[in-house]
């Protein structure tokens, strides 16, 4: 079953990586899947390489999964995973409230060697309930460049800057 | 804002998408719930302001839930500049900042106020 769904997986993303490699690539990420169900630590050094275990020690990791529950709910389980080639894989794991997903990149025996969260934010559309127009001045950002320039220009001023979700 | 009362504070407040009910409208909606003259509000569908402070505050994820204080003089030029002083809702794991507390992130707003006025 396993084989039919890297199979899959390897049509779907038109590459062709090794089948062991990418059999490594799959169980690292089934690892990571059950340490955020789980929250078990003990299996982690078969999924991450020695660069990743040297920046986040397993109590960091296990904040980091309470960061992501806290934001995000209940871990649902992986989404969705694309192998890009041999090396990079993206895997979106699912919470009851939204999904974050990960670039991956893996070292020849499939181990997680470097993790970086995904620019793609994860958005759905909300419905207007009041129907009525909104008068705020808001600006939108394309860049930093916009709040870099106000950010500067206030700089006579004790500034607070917040990054916050809207809901 | 109404508990520090002065004009030598602005406040800039970036509204990311990280949540899935995040959208343009809420950010809107969330704008409204406190207006002030001395509050701007921006929206930043691609998280560009949490990926560089991301960056600055040297976290493993996008910045956000963060609340940072910057002293006058400040400028942000090539990079988004280091926080005087920085909070965080989020158990971060390589937060190097406490968790937010309203009540000392007040104190440290009028403390940094107030050390400018004493240095002025």
């Amino acid at each position: 079953m396993k084989i039919a769904f890297l199979l899959a997986v390897l049509l779907i993303s038109g590459c062709s990586p090794r089948t062991d490699q990418l059999a490594g690539q799959q169980r690292a990420i089934d690892i990571a899947s059950q340490f955020m169900r789980t929250g078990d630590t003990t299996r982690l050094r078969a999924a991450f390489g020695d660069s990743v275990l040297a920046a986040y020690s397993p109590s960091d990791m296990i904040n980091a999964r309470s960061d992501m529950i806290y934001s995000l709910g209940e871990f649902q389980g992986t989404k969705d995973q694309h192998f890009h080639s041999d090396s990079e894989s993206h895997v979106t794991f699912g919470f009851e409230r939204g999904d974050m997903t990960f670039t991956l990149l893996h070292d020849s025996s499939g181990k997680i060697v470097l993790i970086s969260e995904d620019a793609e934010p994860t958005t759905h559309a909300s419905t207007d309930t009041t129907g009525q127009p909104i008068t705020v001045a808001m600006t939108d950002l394309s860049g930093t460049d916009a709040l870099r320039l106000a950010f500067n220009s206030d700089s006579q001023f004790v500034r607070l800057v917040s990054l916050l979700s809207p809901t | 804002m109404h508990r520090v009362p002065t004009e030598k504070l602005r406040v800039h407040i970036v509204w990311l998408p990280m949540l899935r009910s995040d959208d343009r409208q809420a950010a809107l909606e969330g704008s409204a719930e406190f207006t002030d003259d001395r509050v701007s509000y921006y929206w930043d569908p691609d998280r560009a302001a949490g990926k560089s402070f991301k960056k600055t505050l040297g976290l493993w994820q996008t910045a956000w839930d963060v609340y940072l204080l910057y002293s006058p003089g400040t400028r942000w030029d090539d990079f988004a500049p280091m926080p005087h002083y920085w909070m965080h809702q989020l158990t971060m794991a390589n937060a190097d900042a406490p968790s937010l507390d309203v009540d000392s992130l007040t104190a440290a707003t009028i403390e940094l106020i107030g050390r400018v006025d004493g240095s002025q």
